[in-house]
């Protein structure tokens, strides 16, 4: 458009453009593929001056248009290159100025059109002016949002276009408008016209870019970073590999394939493996997902599916293993062996699950080691002591950071065999709190018509648990839930007598700590004597850890003296022990030498064995008042007052002087908090005494639930009891009638030297414990026992009194209690 | 045949930068300083001398001219082009004052050749 000269007229041949314009001052690439196209550069390129008209299509569809079919306003262009391949022509057309088409008519395969120069009006002005420094803020405001605008020196191009219309048709090519505004824009044949339209254009292409640019930069900024993780793991992989560190995901995918394939696993089991295999293939390894399937499928392979361990049946043997290592415990012993028989006869019994009570140091939980040992299963335990959280039971949900599989199943993988021994100990220390109450969830796992679908929360595939054999421990049935405590077969382990201990230290204990200290038996001799002093004067206790730990000790000594070169005794004699385990710790209680009216002597359980207990009462001038002190329980108070009520309304026949005199009881050591029913005989005998004002007989320890009309009920823990009077020196105890049973679990060495009395009634109590009280033979309501009280001595066959109360439902419950501190 | 393609697609594909602005063909140019003067070629092979036009204006030197395919064979057809045919504007600057020195321009083997020897000789 240099010169202006006077009307010129092209006949050029043209190229029709389907989807573009080509602007004037523009080059712009164009791919011809159509036989008109290909004619029309083929005319212009073997042309002195290469040029031709390019002219856009109203339809972009048609294919060979005529003069109606193309935009009036085209450009005339010169081909600045051209290269050929197979079918197509590309090239580059730079536009050169502005023409409008006059005519267009078809030479044989050619469309040549006759045009004229039809240049931009140009409109110097205030206007323009406007126009243009607009365009130009609207290109600064782009230079933001488009990187490959922003290399542009605005200031410096726009110098260098000296052309307005150079400027217009380089934005609407930088735009890349559609075809149909750009043709507008060519149309334009005013200078503020053209400038108006891309301004237009411009706004609204503004407006798109930058609602483009936000949803992008979203997109783009996650897009970005997995990119760039994905980038670096690539490298990473790289790296290892170079280093000859190969042991990258697929190796550990593969390794798990393998496994799978190998183990040995139900179908549905194997189905939801092979799916998370899947899965894990299909995550790289760095991300954390894929630390987490890969946790869950080891734990799958590993889980015990299948896998059973054959189970020993061979009584004979299993009747030594049990022996071997546990004295006496017959009756346990027997329900093991029990069991073995069943398995034997029905191998596919449900097991059983027991659970041992008795206090510590007794032996439950190497008593559940012996008899997996004896029935050849593995054996896995673990405490529920404190656990508060059900998860810990059942698992984790995967959602979860750090989720591991519950504690059961955690057991089972480390058992490796799907009939294990499963211990769970201190079942009574279970916690329970918001957090969860695992003892809920002990429910399902110790239900065999449940467990066999156990569904672990980490797992989250049945798990079959009904082959286990589960132990449960515990000090006390007291806290354990009842619906938990109806799924177990209870077993009592009580506590040792000095005999039973003993004997347990001469076969066990000696041996096993003299092999620890690393002495030869002529080093490590230690006669009966010495032990039982051990017992006696070092330890107390139900159980035997304190004796084990003391018996470990005086072999500690003796080894530190042969390792100091000095002479060690022949025989640890009992006069030794002062000088190797330093002064005796216990002093054996005594018996209370006076026994003023009013104070008698009970017996307490406690979960760690039996005690002694003093009841004690005095009158007070108050009429009729009733104190009781020692932080008894609420039973315990209800006991004291039956009791009072049972003498008072037996005054005549108790020659009781002042029946109206108030009353105190205090039980002993005040700071203890005690309860239960078991002190009642006690409390009776107690305040008969102080009423009567007659000495309760010296050594005579009572224990006894009683009822208003006089009965004495039978209470539990009758073994400790009985054990601890002993210990303390009292030779006789009084009964009732309904613990006649328990008897038979004291050793033969204790029943004789105890004289353990019977009662029915308390009025035998009365008459054992506080001489002269009540004539012989003499009974209050003559109804019911008619006989004569008996001098049950050794469990002698009693006569027989109707034994209706209920003998069986409390023989349980411990009666009297003390909570230690 | 694939790879060619693409090869040539990428060859053709001008940047958008190309695009901003039509570098309409500059003849390359060559400037020598000799004892007398300078001396300036231009390569213009194809470019016919009558269309060639040298101005001075300050020390501005500028060489206009125009590349028309003049070998052409009835018949032919192009296969592939890349010699620019079109006008053309060369500007450069010297650091003498030119309308002080004598400008000579003579047309050989395709290349334009002016020699530039200044009236006073410039430090």
């Amino acid at each position: 458009m240099n010169e202006d000269t006077e009307e010129k007229l092209y006949v050029l041949p043209v190229f029709p453009l389907r989807r573009s314009v080509l602007f004037p001052m523009i080059a712009g690439p164009f791919a011809a593929g159509r036989k008109v196209s290909i004619e029309a550069l083929e005319a212009a390129a073997s042309s002195e001056d290469k040029t031709l008209i390019t002219a856009t299509q109203k339809d972009a569809s048609i294919d060979s248009p005529d003069a109606d079919d193309l935009h009036r306003f085209a450009t005339r262009g010169v081909v600045r290159r051209l290269a050929r391949s197979e079918e197509t022509l590309e090239v580059i057309i730079e536009g050169l100025e502005r023409v409008r088409i006059q005519s267009v008519d078809w030479e044989d395969d050619r469309l040549i059109a006759h045009a004229i120069p039809a240049p931009v009006v140009m409109e110097p002005g205030p206007e323009s002016e406007a126009l243009k420094r607009e365009v130009v803020s609207l290109i600064r405001e782009f230079q933001v949002l488009l990187p490959q605008l922003g290399q542009l020196d605005v200031d410096e191009f726009l110098h260098r276009l000296r052309d307005p219309m150079h400027l217009v048709y380089l934005l609407g090519a930088l735009l890349e408008l559609d075809f149909e505004k750009s043709q507008r824009l060519l149309d334009a044949s005013e200078q503020n016209q053209a400038m108006k339209l891309l301004l237009e254009y411009m706004r609204s292409e503004y407006e798109i870019l930058k609602l483009r640019r936000e949803i992008a930069g979203e997109a783009e900024s996650e897009a970005g970073r997995e990119q760039r993780n994905y980038m670096l793991r690539q490298q990473l992989k790289a790296i290892q590999k170079e280093l000859g560190e190969t042991q990258g995901g697929e190796t550990a995918t593969q390794e798990l394939r393998e496994r799978l394939e190998q183990a040995e696993v139900p179908d549905a089991v194997r189905e939801e493996a092979e799916r998370e295999l899947g899965r894990l293939e299909g995550i790289p390894p760095a991300s954390p997902e894929h630390g987490v399937i890969r946790n869950r499928l080891e734990l799958i392979l590993e889980l015990p599916w299948i896998r059973r361990t054959e189970d020993n049946l061979d009584l004979a043997r299993a009747r030594q293993v049990l022996d071997d290592d546990h004295y006496d415990l017959a009756e346990i012993k027997e329900r093991i062996l029990e069991q073995l028989a069943v398995l034997r006869l029905n191998p596919e019994a449900k097991a059983p699950i027991l659970c041992f009570v008795g206090p510590p140091g007794v032996g439950k939980t190497s008593l559940g080691q012996s008899i997996a040992r004896a029935l050849g299963r593995e054996f896995e335990r673990f405490s529920l002591g404190g656990l508060r959280d059900e998860a810990e039971l059942r698992g984790h949900r995967r959602t979860y950071v750090g989720a591991m599989p519950g504690r059961i199943i955690q057991a089972m993988r480390r058992a490796g065999s799907a009939n294990p021994l499963l211990m769970l100990d201190e079942i009574d220390k279970l916690g329970q709190d918001f957090r969860g109450d695992p003892a809920s969830a002990l429910l399902e796992i110790l239900d065999p018509a449940q467990n066999y679908e156990f569904r672990d929360n980490y797992l989250d595939l049945p798990f079959d648990l009904s082959r286990v054999l589960f132990i449960t421990t515990a000090n006390t049935l007291e806290t354990v839930p009842g619906p938990l405590l109806d799924r177990m077969e209870v077993l009592h382990l009580s506590g040792y007598s000095d005999e039973e201990k003993l004997e347990i230290a001469r076969r066990y204990i000696l041996e096993r700590q003299r092999i620890q200290a690393g002495l030869t038996k002529d080093q490590f001799r230690v006669p009966e004597e010495t032990i039982l002093r051990v017992i006696r004067h070092y330890t107390r206790e139900a159980g035997v850890r304190e004796l084990e730990r003391r018996i470990g000790r005086l072999a500690r000594k003796i080894a530190l003296r042969i390792a100091e070169e000095r002479k060690i005794p022949d025989t640890i004699a009992p006069e030794l022990l002062r000088e190797l385990l330093g002064r005796e710790r216990f002093r054996p209680e005594e018996a209370r030498k006076e026994m003023p009216p009013g104070v008698a002597t009970g017996l307490a359980w406690t979960p760690t064995g039996g005690e002694v207990l003093y009841v004690e009462a005095i009158l007070l001038p108050e009429e009729g008042k009733l104190t009781l002190t020692g932080q008894l329980g609420d039973v315990m108070k209800e006991s004291a007052q039956a009791a009072q009520n049972w003498v008072l309304s037996h005054a005549a026949r108790l020659k009781i002087s002042h029946p109206r005199a108030g009353l105190h009881i205090h039980v002993p050591a005040g700071a203890i908090p005690k309860d239960g029913p078991s002190a009642g005989v006690t409390m009776a005998t107690a305040i008969a005494s102080v009423y009567s004002d007659r000495p309760v007989r010296g050594g005579t320890a009572m224990t006894g639930e009683i009822t208003l009309s006089g009965l004495v009920l039978p209470v539990g823990g009758v073994k400790e009891k009985i054990l601890a009077a002993r210990r303390t020196g009292l030779r006789r105890v009084i009964l009732p009638r309904g613990n006649e049973k328990d008897l038979d679990d004291l050793p033969e060495s204790v029943r004789e030297e105890m004289e353990v009395m019977l009662a029915d009634r308390i009025d035998d109590v009365l008459r054992m414990a506080i001489p002269e009280l009540l004539p012989e033979g003499e009974s209050a309501p003559p109804a019911e026992s008619s006989e004569q009280e008996p001098r049950a001595g050794q469990a002698a066959s009693a006569p027989s009194v109707p034994r209706q109360h209920g003998d069986s439902k409390n023989a349980d419950s411990p009666g009297t209690q003390l909570s230690r501190r | 045949m694939e790879h060619e393609l693409i090869r040539l697609t990428r060859r053709l594909m001008l940047s958008r930068r190309d695009r901003l602005l039509p570098s309409c063909w500059l003849p390359p140019a060559d400037l020598y300083r000799t004892p007398d003067g300078w001396l300036l070629k231009l390569e213009m092979a194809g470019v016919a001398p009558d269309t060639i036009a040298v101005q001075v204006c300050g020390r501005s030197i500028t060489i206009r001219g125009e590349r028309r395919d003049g070998l052409r064979i009835q018949g032919h057809t192009c296969y592939s082009m890349e010699i620019a045919y079109c006008a053309f504007k060369r500007t450069l600057e010297l650091p003498i004052d030119l309308d002080r020195a004598t400008v000579n321009s003579e047309y050989d083997l395709g290349m334009l050749v002016v020699t530039i020897t200044p009236e006073v000789r410039q430090p």
